[in-house]
């Protein structure tokens, strides 16, 4: 389609306005207002809306100014007709429709019979092609459907080389996903409900043969238990009856060997009697021998010890005569060192109390230096007025403060000169006299001076204030050293110093002294040496009784005093220790000599008592004649034993014992393992057999139908997933050789415009940009900019524009675009529109005309 | 002179015996047939004038069977009105837990009916014995049948040995020591021990062609798919000391397979003749083994043809092992009635040649994609 020329008239904001279209890029320019988009509204009104319309849409295009209705009136080409195309809405309506080139060139249609001819040639074109290749300024900057564009679709298909979608392809695929969809996940990542519902019919299947399986395995254990409890039954029974023959020839041997063991028996019970007797004589004969060795081993012993006894005794008188006299000697030696000791000690307290005597004497003496040292102390320390260096240190620098102020005052203050020109010589000074020699008086006024002439005159002098406080200063400075040199008990600095330095001297004296006084005491406390002429005063008060003597002498006697006592001591000890000894033996000899002496008598009563019931040779002949039964005794037990051997022995009777037990041991197990067969019975007999047979039949059918669902289920679900899988991946391919021209295009338009090289387009299924890569960059559609987004739309317009059929083309018009790119985009973008001239009409409506002018081969109105 | 001597030979009776591919349905009337086809036994037996019927073993499926089927059994045999003998076979054995011990059936079983629960003689008539060797336990671990003829001495009377288990010359597995010795019991008929050797465990029925006298008489009915036809018996009449055996056909199921390379839809014709063939369908079982190669409409018609059989047979299901042999390749026809183009006749295409390397997905898909695709 292409539009010729389009005539508006009463249409919203136009009076009348009239453009014509070039076949390649015209630009409408013109101001705000001016009526642009309405231009295509209402091209969109002719083609749409019958002039007999109300539709409130059109009530709002008409003018309030003005009666007349819309009028749109276009000329296009349209297929191989040029028409003119006019209708009138609401007054007066009208429609026309004249043909001007083509086959019907010069009819002319009315009313609904022009309508519908333009709708019959309006139905040749895509009429989604003609809304997509359209920009808006209102519209939003979102992607046409292009997929839905039979004429892009036919031009892609034809570069793709074949029939994309023949109608049934795409339903098929519905229906294959449908189908998929019953036995999987949507994602097909997982079975569907129903599938999973068909494995776990089996896996319950399974569990439930199992457990059946079980159960019957359990009646087939029972059966084995059995089969082997009656193996083991008649086993255990023939064995059993073996050891029972076996026990039967056993008896007869038995009870053989058994009288045999009687009789033999019978001759050990004699032989253990003679033993006995045997053994009884032997002891008694043992016990009379005993009785003759006691008795002479008694008398033996009783001599040794009356022996000893006497030996004893000889060896202790010598000794205790030995020990009297050591006795007489000690005592000796005691008595005459008490005396010397005495003599001693009366020599040592002589000695002691001349010591005493001295020492007292010197303490005395020190006492007494020590008085008369204090004495002398106490009186200096009377004598002497405290005075130190820094009292004269004050009273120096307050005179110096004084005659300071003194020379401030003088100088500062009025003076009074009074001289003497003859009489009166005597004057008074504030009271005072004061005689007026040849030499003037004068003095500086600092405080109110009176100066009288006796009799005559009276003048009062007053300073100034100033002077005043000056001689305050003074006067407090000189009360000052007034009051300290009356506390230091004179009255001139003289004076001062003077006793300074006496009392220095006095200071010195009295630490001389103390010296001294110290020294007296060598160093001790004088109490504490008053203490000890005190303590050793009342030593000598109460002392005993003195005789002087040679100490030496005296201790070296009692010395020797003391070791011969001491050696006596010791001979004594050693005297007394070998006597205790010897008595203590003698005694215990003496005691046993006792002992002896009734154990010997007891010994040979003993013997005499026995001999008397039975005499030695008694007891010899007795053990002959038990020795004799004996031997015999034990001969019939050899002879009983021979013949027990002979039947079998013990032997014979200990098989048949250990027989008659195995035999009752075989019963009890036989026994044992019949009851456990009759429990066993029981059991299979209580058990639900043929309940259990057929649940295992039952089971075993249910999982053969439950597998064989599930195979069918799931052979039917691979097959529609592989249909499904196939299908898709061919699908994808196809669409992607369906989309690749598109794509392309719009790639070599973006490169060309962005002048970049990495410029690419990832266009979807549904022919829609789904990313902008540039740069190494990819921004998904949505995210581009404003700017980047209209660029985009125009160039995916461009692109539809270069790809369809100059027959199925339709005019691409931009309302007020560009509006958000930069200079440089701007000129890129036009200049790719101006590239585009060529590929089919392109109508430009601006209120900004500068931007398109690069475009100068465009065809240019205004209005 | 003895008098000749009529009986009929039956073995493997199985009573009580499930089958895993039958419905419910089927199941109930294969375990009730089993017990109807001995009175169909009972009226050969009349027909044949048989003065007993001797079963060889494998009376009852298991141990465990139901009261009902030991009742209805045990009816069944009262109704004969004929001697019939019992051996307890490897699937009944004597011995503890054994069937035949049960209440259910000593206390059911008619008069009639003898069990053969030792080594006999059984005095079937005056003129007549039965030496049995009845199964002590499901795995005697010799020879289960040869070992009484040591203890056999001549008879003037016509002695029937019975027994149970697999003769060696029939047995793949010759070393087995469980085996019946073929020769000894050949020895024993030739030296006139015995007359005649009813044996059972093998369900095909099979006759001796040196003796005619040591066979196997067949299941009564048929119990899997290598039993090619309906159960059968053998009708046995000694007559001065030889033996002759002659089979009948007694059962209604049957159990077969159907073989058929299939490359066209005139194949797919021969399929239903083939089934068509086969009378009795309610109580035939049938096992498909099919190969070649076949259009996606004519795998479509072979999928009707299949389930339309699966209402009327007592079963009909492909051998799983076999499965993978019949593939499905699109030609032209399916193409045009599918009508595709585009990427769905890519799709088809890449099928098409997964079939071809044999992917049985790929078979489905491809039918999947004929019954989606709308075929027109």
């Amino acid at each position: 389609m292409r539009l010729l020329s389009l005539r508006v008239k009463d249409f919203r904001g136009i009076d009348a306005e009239e453009v014509s279209f070039s076949d390649g890029i015209t630009v409408v320019a013109g101001r705000n207002e001016a009526g642009k988009t309405s231009l295509v509204d209402a091209f969109d009104f002719l083609i749409k809306h019958k002039a007999t319309s109300r539709r409130e849409e059109i009530n709002r295009a008409q003018p309030y100014r003005t009666e007349a209705g819309p009028e749109v009136e276009a000329e296009f080409i349209i297929g191989n007709e040029r028409v003119s195309y006019r209708k009138r809405w609401l007054t007066k309506p009208e429609t026309v429709l004249a043909f001007l080139e083509g086959p019907r060139a010069g009819q002319t249609l009315v009313a609904d019979e022009a309508h519908l001819a333009a709708d019959e040639l309006w139905g040749s074109l895509d009429s989604q092609l003609w809304e997509a290749s359209r920009l808006m300024q209102a519209s939003a900057l979102d992607q046409s459907p292009l997929s839905s564009c039979s004429a892009l679709q036919r031009a892609l298909e034809a570069q793709a080389g074949g029939t994309i979608d023949d109608g049934s392809s795409g339903p098929l695929m519905e229906r294959v996903t449908a189908e998929a969809d019953r036995y999987y996940q949507p994602k097909r990542g997982d079975f569907s409900r129903s599938t999973k519902a068909a494995v776990e019919r089996v896996t319950a299947a399974e569990k439930r043969l199992a457990e059946a399986k079980d159960a019957l395995e359990e009646l087939s254990d029972l059966v084995t238990t059995l089969v082997a409890l009656e193996a083991d039954i008649d086993d255990q029974q023939a064995v059993l009856d073996g050891q029972r023959r076996d026990l039967g020839g056993l008896a007869a041997q038995a009870e053989s060997a058994r009288a045999n063991q009687s009789a033999l028996e019978a001759a050990t019970r004699t032989v253990e009697t003679a033993q006995r007797d045997c053994d009884d004589a032997k002891a008694q004969l043992a016990a009379r021998e005993a009785l003759v060795v006691a008795a002479e081993n008694a008398g033996s012993a009783l001599a040794e010890l009356l022996a000893a006894e006497a030996s004893a005794k000889e060896s202790l008188a010598p000794l205790e005569e030995s020990v009297s006299d050591t006795r007489d000697t000690i005592t000796r030696l005691k008595s005459e060192l008490t005396d010397v000791k005495k003599s001693l000690a009366s020599a040592r307290r002589f000695e002691e109390q001349s010591r005493t005597k001295t020492a007292v004497e010197r303490l005395q003496g020190q006492l007494d230096d020590c008085d008369r040292l204090t004495k002398e102390i106490a009186e200096l320390e009377a004598g002497s007025v405290p005075v130190d260096g820094t009292v004269l240190d004050r009273v120096v620098e307050l005179e110096q403060s004084i005659a300071i102020a003194e020379a401030t005052a003088n100088a500062g203050a009025a003076r009074v000169r009074v001289e003497s020109l003859g009489n009166p010589e005597a004057i008074l000074l504030d009271g005072a006299e004061q005689i007026l020699g040849p030499e003037a008086f004068e003095q500086a006024i600092l405080d109110e001076l009176v100066i009288e002439i006796p009799g005559q005159l009276r003048f009062t002098v007053t300073p100034d204030i100033a002077a005043g406080g000056s001689r305050r200063d003074i006067d407090r400075l000189r009360e000052e050293r007034r009051e300290i040199l009356a506390d230091a008990g004179v009255e001139s600095t003289s004076e001062l110093k003077e006793a300074i330095r006496r009392c220095e001297e006095t200071a010195a004296e009295i630490v001389r002294l103390k010296d001294r006084r110290t020294d007296r005491l060598e160093g001790r406390e004088e109490s504490v040496i008053r203490d000890e002429l005190s303590r050793l005063l009342a030593s000598l008060e109460r002392g005993e009784e003195a005789v002087e003597g040679d100490i030496d002498a005296l201790v070296a006697r009692q010395e020797q005093l003391e070791v011969e006592r001491e050696t006596a001591d010791a001979v004594l000890d050693s005297h007394l220790r070998e006597a205790d000894l010897l008595r203590t033996r003698l005694a215990e000899t003496e005691g046993q000599v006792k002992n002896q002496q009734i154990v010997t008598t007891r010994a040979t009563e003993d013997l005499a008592d026995a001999r008397s019931r039975c005499s030695d040779e008694d007891l010899e002949k007795a053990l002959a004649e038990s020795t004799a039964a004996l031997t015999a005794a034990q001969s019939d037990v050899a002879k009983a034993k021979r013949l027990l051997d002979e039947s079998g022995g013990a032997a014979v009777l200990t098989d048949y014992e250990l027989q008659v037990k195995h035999v009752e041991g075989l019963q009890k197990i036989l026994g044992d393992v019949r009851h456990e067969h009759g429990v066993t019975l029981g059991i299979l007999d209580a058990k639900n057999r043929d309940g259990i047979q057929s649940a295992h039949d039952r089971a075993e059918h249910e999982l053969q139908q439950a597998v064989a669902e599930r195979d069918s289920i799931l052979a039917r679900a691979e097959a529609a997933r592989l249909l499904e899988e196939v299908l898709a991946r061919h699908q994808k391919e196809t669409h992607r050789r369906y989309i690749e021209p598109f794509r392309s295009a719009l790639r070599d338009l973006g490169r060309a415009t962005y002048q970049d090289p990495s410029f690419d387009v990832d266009v979807s299924d549904q022919l829609e940009v789904v990313s902008r890569s540039m740069g190494g960059t990819t921004i998904p559609f949505e995210s581009l900019s404003t700017g980047a987004k209209e660029q985009m739309s125009i160039l995916i317009r461009l692109a539809t524009a270069s790809l369809v059929s100059p027959d199925d083309a339709v005019p691409i018009l931009f309302d007020d675009t560009l509006g958000y790119s930069d200079r440089t985009r701007l000129r890129r973008i036009v200049d790719a529109i101006g590239s585009a001239d060529g590929v089919g009409q392109i109508i430009i409506f601006t209120a900004n005309e500068d931007r398109f002018a690069g475009l100068d081969s465009a065809a240019r109105v205004r209005i | 002179m003895r008098e000749p001597v009529t009986f009929i030979h039956s073995a493997d009776w199985q009573l009580g015996m499930t089958r895993r591919y039958l419905s419910d349905e089927a199941q109930a009337r294969f375990t009730g047939d089993r017990v109807a086809t001995i009175r169909t036994i009972g009226d050969l037996a009349e027909r044949e004038d048989a003065q007993f019927i001797v079963v060889a073993g494998d009376v009852f499926e298991t141990p465990n069977l139901s009261r009902r089927d030991i009742g209805r059994a045990c009816e069944a045999m009262a109704e004969i009105g004929r001697p019939i003998f019992l051996l307890p076979g490897n699937h009944d054995p004597l011995g503890p837990g054994s069937i035949w011990t049960r209440r259910d059936l000593t206390d059911s079983l008619p008069d009639s009916v003898t069990v053969l629960d030792g080594e006999g003689p059984f005095e079937v008539s005056r003129d007549v014995e039965i030496v049995a060797v009845p199964w002590r336990s499901k795995d005697p671990g010799r020879d289960p049948v040869t070992g009484i003829l040591d203890t056999l001495e001549p008879t003037e009377k016509t002695r029937i040995l019975v027994g149970h288990g697999m003769l060696d010359e029939l047995d793949p597995d010759r070393d087995s020591t469980k085996t019946v010795d073929t020769g000894a019991l050949r020895q024993a008929v030739t030296d006139g021990l015995v007359d005649y050797v009813a044996l059972g465990d093998r369900h095909i029925c099979w006759i001796d062609e040196v003796t005619g006298a040591v066979n196997y008489s067949g299941a009564h009915e048929s119990t899997s798919f290598r039993e090619s036809t309906r159960g059968t018996v053998l009708s046995v009449r000694i007559e001065d000391g030889r033996a002759r055996a002659e089979r009948r056909e007694v059962g209604t199921w049957l159990h077969t397979e159907l073989t058929r390379e299939l490359t066209s839809s005139a194949d797919l014709d021969l399929l239903r003749e083939d089934l068509a063939a086969v009378w009795q369908k309610d109580r035939a079982i049938v096992r498909t083994e099919l190969s070649g190669t076949l259009s996606m409409a004519a795998a479509a018609e072979l999928d009707r043809l299949l389930d339309d059989q699966q209402q009327i047979f007592a079963a009909i299901f492909p051998w799983e092992r076999k499965k993978l042999e019949l593939v499905i390749i699109p030609d032209e026809s399916d193409e045009d009635a599918l009508g595709l183009s585009g990427f769905a006749a890519d799709a088809m295409a890449e099928l098409r040649e997964l079939a071809e390397g044999g992917s049985q997905s790929a078979n489905d898909a491809l039918r999947l994609l004929y019954r989606l695709g709308g075929a027109r």
